[in-house]
């Protein structure tokens, strides 16, 4: 009874869903990750372009969702065998909320974590830069530091600048306090006339960003995935010693 | 929503060109454990766009390349 019951259900299935079964399959088939893949014990984010947000821009535009990194940050702290995470930083800036969103989950991650900005890491990719245990930057890269603006947008109250105000206050709090930088240097860079010609702000080039504090060393893959490995490591030894102590 | 970015917002919002027809019918699918942006070419075939993952060995997995073609019904029509 139950038998012919299940019988016809699945026929019904079959039927209805025909399309949408093959779509099953061949996700499934190409979904097959683990068969491959040799598992890394360090995954690596990878922010570029765009940070988007709450608000999906233009398909033109090069894009680092949200809603992509977000679960891999956790799928990251969840899985056992991933032991660091790198983060390759090459963006233009993006979502003040995103970016703040992003960072703090690298900062909040228990896992020894590393930062490499290649290329650019401006506006809200400063905080991110920032957030990782330790942060490297390569010898050609920048960081445009500058004021959070309202553009296109005429700020007509007082509220409406109180409110930017306090948007850049979050951004200078966080990274001051995930980086050597103090407060008053970073918003000297932040507000200085005189680094660009069209603009108010800084552009920090490689070993600059180190001699200010925001950075912790210049270098390349190669000494980022060092500390990585050096920062594994000595949890291995703490975890272990914590073991020994219960 | 503020946007911190260099990038002047003309420049983000602006007027798109016109061969974005092949972008509308880009799809983003989970795959488990990564993403995959996919562009429709025919019917029956989509093209890989771009590979969204944390694990780096995936980008080493030949099925998962960029440019390769994969049948996928696409179950809205």
């Amino acid at each position: 009874m139950s038998n012919e019951m299940e019988e016809q259900q699945e026929q019904q299935e079959t039927q209805e869903n025909q399309q949408q079964n093959t779509l099953m399959e061949q996700i499934q088939k190409l979904g097959q990750t683990n068969v491959a893949a040799a598992e890394s014990n360090i995954h690596c984010l990878t922010i570029i372009g765009q940070i988007e947000g709450h608000l999906a821009l233009p398909p033109k535009n090069k894009t680092t969702k949200y809603e992509h990194l977000i679960p891999q940050i956790i799928a990251i702290e969840q899985n056992e065998k991933i032991e660091g995470l790198l983060v390759m930083l090459n963006t233009v800036g993006g979502d003040v909320e995103a970016g703040l969103a992003i960072a703090e989950m690298i900062s909040t991650l228990s896992k020894p974590t590393v930062a490499l900005v290649i290329g650019g890491g401006h506006s809200i990719g400063v905080p991110i830069a920032v957030s990782a245990d330790y942060s490297f930057i390569a010898e050609s890269a920048t960081m445009l530091i500058h004021p959070v603006r309202m553009s296109g947008l005429v700020i007509g109250v007082p509220q409406s600048f109180d409110y930017i105000e306090k948007i850049q206050e979050r951004i200078t709090r966080f990274v001051v306090e995930h980086s050597h930088i103090s407060e008053e240097k970073f918003k000297e860079l932040m507000y200085s006339k005189a680094s660009l010609t069209t603009d108010v702000g800084t552009n920090v080039v490689g070993r600059q960003a180190v001699e200010y504090g925001l950075i912790d060393e210049v270098g390349g893959v190669a000494q980022a995935l060092g500390k990585l490995h050096q920062l594994i490591e000595e949890r291995r030894g703490k975890q272990r010693v914590n073991r020994v102590m219960q | 929503m503020v946007l911190y970015t260099l990038i002047p917002m003309e420049q983000i919002f602006g007027e798109e060109e016109v061969e974005d027809e092949k972008k509308k019918k880009r799809r983003t699918i989970d795959i488990g454990g990564a993403f995959l942006e996919v562009a429709q070419v025919n019917e029956e075939e989509y093209e890989i766009v771009r590979l969204i993952s944390s694990n780096p060995s995936h980008f080493l997995d030949a099925r998962f390349q960029p440019g390769k073609k994969i049948g996928l019904k696409p179950f809205w029509h």
